[in-house]
């Protein structure tokens, strides 16, 4: 399987691990629910290319160490 | 020390009808403390209103909300508001904070460079989360909070004086404490999901211009 498969799988899956109730303001559209937004993930459009690059932006980062940098900033008086 | 503020909040679907509620808190907040509001809310979020309360009232600071691309901002309806090379120059001498996607990619720089003394705005497109259940009652919605207050606490910031860079910093700080309390242990395992989210809108949060700018 290709990596960008895995990162659509693994972005597929965190969206369906979200509530039902919840939906997401992203974009110039109107607020989305999961449904919608996996099928953007799914086609590969530019909104769902938008929610893939959120979660590499979320994983780079812990693994880049960014991620802890910016709890420390939440610790700080 | 009384500010003038302006403020465009269109309200025609769901993602500005909640930019449109936070923003009533910012409006309540400033009134309170005298500053003067110039509240172009709904139908009167339009170009032609913006530019001549601009011309007439010369407010200090102006609070841009809806969506936007990397070159403008809309207003009511998604009609262009601001836009780079045509309008900016209404931007002089003002700090702006514009709660819009990716506006700080060329709009902001462009308002700088015609004449704006500070622009904090997003980067990358602003994400927030809603709970559908609260839909009707956006202000009352604690999901939507944990990004709209953190994005509040730019103004708040501003409106007691602090500088660009000090308000661009309280704000990320109220994002990071929002994180840390989503990953505490006593967080239901669905509100972590909020977190990807709460981190690119703090990462992608940038103060342009004079960052000792103040109000």
């Amino acid at each position: 399987m290709d990596v960008e498969q895995q990162i659509k799988d693994l972005v597929i899956a965190r969206l369906e691990a979200l509530p039902e109730n919840v939906e997401i303001s992203i974009g110039s559209k109107d607020a989305l629910n999961k449904t919608d937004l996996i099928r953007h993930v799914k086609d590969g459009d530019d909104l769902g290319r938008k929610i893939m690059e959120v979660e590499m932006n979320f994983l780079r980062s812990m693994k880049e160490g960014s991620f802890y940098e910016s709890l420390r900033i939440g610790n700080e008086a | 020390m009384n500010h003038s503020v302006l403020v465009t909040r269109p309200n025609y679907e769901y993602t500005t009808r909640y930019l449109s509620a936070w923003a009533d808190k910012i409006i309540e907040f400033a009134k309170q403390r005298g500053d003067k509001v110039l509240d172009l809310d709904g139908e009167r979020a339009n170009r032609k209103e913006f530019e001549s309360m601009i011309k007439r009232h010369k407010p200090s600071f102006i609070f841009l909300n809806g969506h936007g691309n990397p070159g403008s901002i809309a207003g009511q309806a998604n009609v262009t508001l601001i836009e780079e090379n045509v309008n900016t120059g209404f931007l002089k001498e003002t700090i702006v904070y514009a709660v819009s996607c990716e506006s700080a990619k060329k709009l902001g720089a462009n308002s700088i460079e015609k004449g704006a003394k500070a622009y904090i705005g997003y980067s990358e497109s602003f994400i927030f989360l809603i709970d559908r259940d609260k839909r009707t009652r956006p202000a009352d919605d604690k999901l939507a909070s944990l990004f709209l207050d953190p994005s509040n606490q730019v103004v708040i910031s501003l409106l007691k004086g602090h500088s660009a860079e000090e308000a661009h910093v309280a704000s990320q700080r109220f994002f990071s404490r929002n994180i840390l309390k989503l990953l505490n242990s006593q967080s239901k395992q669905e509100d972590t999901g909020a977190v990807r989210f709460l981190f690119w809108d703090m990462r992608f949060q940038v103060c342009q211009g004079d960052s000792k700018a103040s109000l």
